[in-house]
């Protein structure tokens, strides 16, 4: 299907990361998941190409382009089968490099940003703790003003590259008594004394993912370190979660569209009863079924993909794509699971590892409850 | 129609979950998951305890009790672990085809020591994932003077590294469709293969070539091979939504326990009205499928089971432990998504247990037909 979001450009920048993705990617899957890791040299060849400042201007070593590159480019990974390593490339694009480029002095994006554009530097991003998720004026991570330092103490977890990063844009309280106001954005990088990796976390999918617990003692980080204005991280945060969502979004159309590419093949090519499932029409209409829930999420995220592109506010339509990408996406991989029977079930399948990976949709850059809660919010009764 | 359990049913049911309770152990299970392990101590005393052959006749180390006691004892498992509740229900598949169909030379020599935990068993019938499509099956024994020579392969075979025997479904060329008794130690190739969930059994491909099978080693009469599996089929589908009925249970108790101590925006959840409604939601789940399981089990102990109530039986609660599962983990949050939280196990264990019921389309044909007459070709 052809879409109007697109010129010429994007269907060729597609192309080329397609390329790339079933060059460098897809041959490598089977072993990165099985290892649970990957090679991080990955990073640089990225750089290389210059997929990973893409949507940046070119004075940092960008590509200048638009944010619709950036999607497409992570619409392309996903379709290399392995959510994880989609991930961690997604949070160092879309999230960790966002938030300098969003709250960051010049200054900041000479030291971190360009690094982070050519691969030499991998980027996490960190609000989440174990007890504040959702609720992220709850977090308890805690900056203290010291001369001119501040002093972090607090636990970070579920941090996706917490493992491999370089550096860390993560979200502190400066002012535990002010609520979201309270919030201030710091950019940490490893090694300082202080930081630790307390565990590298096992998970239901995302195998590929280095996802960690991050733990910080006493960080001393001076006043250099503060992205943007202190107690003015919210907003930051919050425009880098609007894209994280409408690119969310767009994976799990992705995701859904390779699932249901194999079931389609798997349907025709397996018989059952002496012929193809797909001849079934209750099968027939299950794929149906599956084709047009991915095509009303793929509109709804490109609708909300060219409002975001425009400058214009698409809280509601992004958080509207994210909950119901996540939960088709969970959707389909359970057809497809019934479809393809016990083949569906067994490791090495692409099916059965997709389908672990998606549920974290359903969870990752906020809940299905989360969103849902975002859009009442913005509704007009 | 009495809805109650009779008190000795209840007894078996608070036994069950008793043991569970003390032998179980959350890390224990974790860390099994993860490794895929079969829980051996485990099964070993469940097995003194006489756990496994509930419904096994008295003679052949069992309690004499019916499948409905052995329905409690799954579901009591499964409820306090999912993992292991399903490693405990594998160890005898197919015994309920020798007990049925067997000679009792054959009960003593592979029944018993399945109640007494020396021995275990599985099926071996599909060739491809369409198990009940017997037009794909093409492993063919041929009788020799005393012996069958088995040629062929089989797929998906539950719990096929650890058990000693295979009941296996092929075809004589002059018997017709048979089944055999074929030890491992006969010379099976065994192939394994790993799945989403029920990770603490292996599953595997199992290759015969030219394995040689006594011809005592044939349950039942001739021809009788198809039989044979349709009506293990009927116990084996029971003993399949008992342990959805015990995983979605374990998955709510979970769920309720994490709703009630984790806090957001300053409440627990168990004081969001969407979190409550989605646990009313599992609750409701629960009676349903407890309920069709018992009646189904019930008629089943008293020889007048319904082909299609079971097919009902299964359709529904395959659904509805899916959706159970998800909604339970969609409780924790990201949290349900780290291993070494229990329900991450209960969700990919209720999802393959979903599936494993049957598909839907080919669950809802059997039942049409009832109602709309055979479809025309």
């Amino acid at each position: 299907m052809a879409y109007e979001l697109f010129n010429d450009e994007h269907y060729s920048w597609r192309q080329s990361v397609r390329d790339f993705v079933n060059k460098e990617i897809v041959p490598n899957v089977e072993a990165w998941e099985e290892a649970q890791e990957f090679d991080p040299g990955l990073f640089k060849k990225l750089g290389k190409e210059g997929f990973l400042g893409i949507s940046f201007p070119s004075e940092y070593g960008g590509g200048g382009k638009d944010f619709i590159f950036e999607m497409i480019l992570c619409e392309e990974l996903s379709r290399g089968t392995s959510g994880g390593l989609a991930a961690s490339i997604m949070v160092h694009t879309t999230m960790a490099t966002q938030l300098i480029y969003a709250l960051g002095s010049h200054e900041q994006k000479v030291k971190y940003l360009v690094p982070a554009i050519r691969g030499d530097r991998i980027g996490a991003f960190a609000i989440t703790e174990p007890n504040a998720g959702s609720d992220i004026a709850n977090i308890q991570t805690f900056a203290r003003r010291d001369g001119g330092d501040y002093v972090i103490n607090g636990t970070k977890m579920y941090i996706t590259n917490g493992t491999i990063a370089d550096q860390i844009s993560l979200a502190a309280k400066t002012d535990r008594s002010a609520g979201y106001r309270g919030i201030s954005t710091f950019i940490i990088e490893r090694g300082i004394p202080g930081f630790e990796v307390v565990q590298k976390l096992k998970k239901m999918g995302h195998h590929t993912g280095e996802t960690a617990e991050i733990a910080l003692k006493d960080v001393r980080v001076p006043r250099e370190n503060l992205l943007g204005e202190e107690g003015k991280g919210f907003y930051g945060l919050m425009k880098v979660m609007e894209r994280d969502r409408i690119v969310s979004a767009a994976i799990s159309a992705a995701r859904a569209e390779i699932v249901l590419q194999l079931t389609v093949s798997f349907a025709k090519s397996r018989h059952a009863f002496g012929k193809p499932i797909a001849n079934y029409q209750a099968v027939g209409h299950k794929l149906a079924e599956m084709a047009t829930e991915i095509e009303l999420t793929r509109q709804l995220t490109y609708y909300g993909a060219a409002k975001y592109n425009a400058g214009k506010d698409c809280r509601k339509e992004s958080a509207m794509a994210k909950w119901y990408g996540a939960e088709m996406n969970n959707r389909i991989c359970l057809q497809a699971l019934q479809i393809h029977r016990d083949l569906g079930c067994v490791k090495g399948n692409p099916i059965e590892r997709i389908f672990r990976d998606a549920r974290l949709g359903s969870f990752g850059g906020g809940t299905t409850e989360i969103m849902k809660e975002i859009i009442v919010k913005l509704m007009d009764f | 129609m009495d809805f109650e359990l009779t008190q000795r049913q209840k007894n078996i049911q608070w036994t069950a979950m008793e043991f569970a309770k003390g032998e179980f152990d959350s890390n224990l299970s974790i860390t099994l998951d993860q490794n895929r392990e079969f829980p051996g101590a485990i099964w070993k005393k469940a097995c003194q305890l006489g756990f496994i052959g509930v419904n096994y006749p008295k003679e052949f180390g069992g309690l004499g009790l019916g499948l409905l006691e052995k329905v409690l004892v799954i579901e009591a498992f499964c409820k306090v672990d999912s993992g292991i509740g399903i490693a405990l229900n594998t160890v005898d598949s197919g015994a309920a085809i020798i007990l049925k169909f067997g000679s009792s030379g054959q009960k003593e020599q592979f029944v018993t020591p399945l109640a007494k935990g020396q021995k275990m068993l599985s099926i071996a019938f599909a060739e491809s994932e369409v198990e009940k499509d017997f037009s794909t099956i093409s492993t063919e024994a041929k009788k020799a003077r005393e012996e069958y020579i088995l040629n062929g392969r089989k797929r998906f075979v539950f719990n096929a590294l650890l058990s000693d025997a295979f009941i296996v479904l092929c075809k004589e060329p002059k018997e017709g469709w048979i089944t055999l008794i074929v030890e491992k130690e006969e010379g099976i190739e065994i192939k394994p293969i790993q799945k989403i969930g029920m990770r603490m059994i292996q599953f595997g491909d199992l290759e015969f070539k030219d394995v040689r099978v006594p011809i005592e080693r044939r349950v039942g009469g001739e021809g009788e091979g198809l039989l044979h599996v349709n009506s293990f089929c009927e116990e084996r589908g029971l003993r399949r939504t008992a342990q959805a009925l015990g995983i979605s249970e374990g998955a709510f108790d979970r769920a309720v326990k994490y709703a009630k101590q984790r806090e957001a925006f300053g409440k627990k959840l168990s004081q969001f009205q969407v979190i409550r409604h989605k646990l009313a939601d599992i609750a409701v789940g629960i009676e349903v499928a407890r309920w069709l399981t018992y009646k189904s089990a019930t008629e089943y102990d008293q020889g007048r089971v319904k082909a299609d109530f079971l097919q009902i039986t299964q359709l529904e609660v395959s659904r509805r432990v899916v959706r159970m599962v998800y909604d339970a983990q969609q409780i924790f949050g990201g949290a349900g998504y780290m291993a070494e939280m229990e329900i991450e196990h209960y969700y990919r264990d209720g999802v393959v247990s979903g599936v494993e019921m049957g598909t839907e389309e080919e669950l809802k044909d059997s039942i049409a037909e009832k109602i709309a007459g055979p479809e025309e070709k």
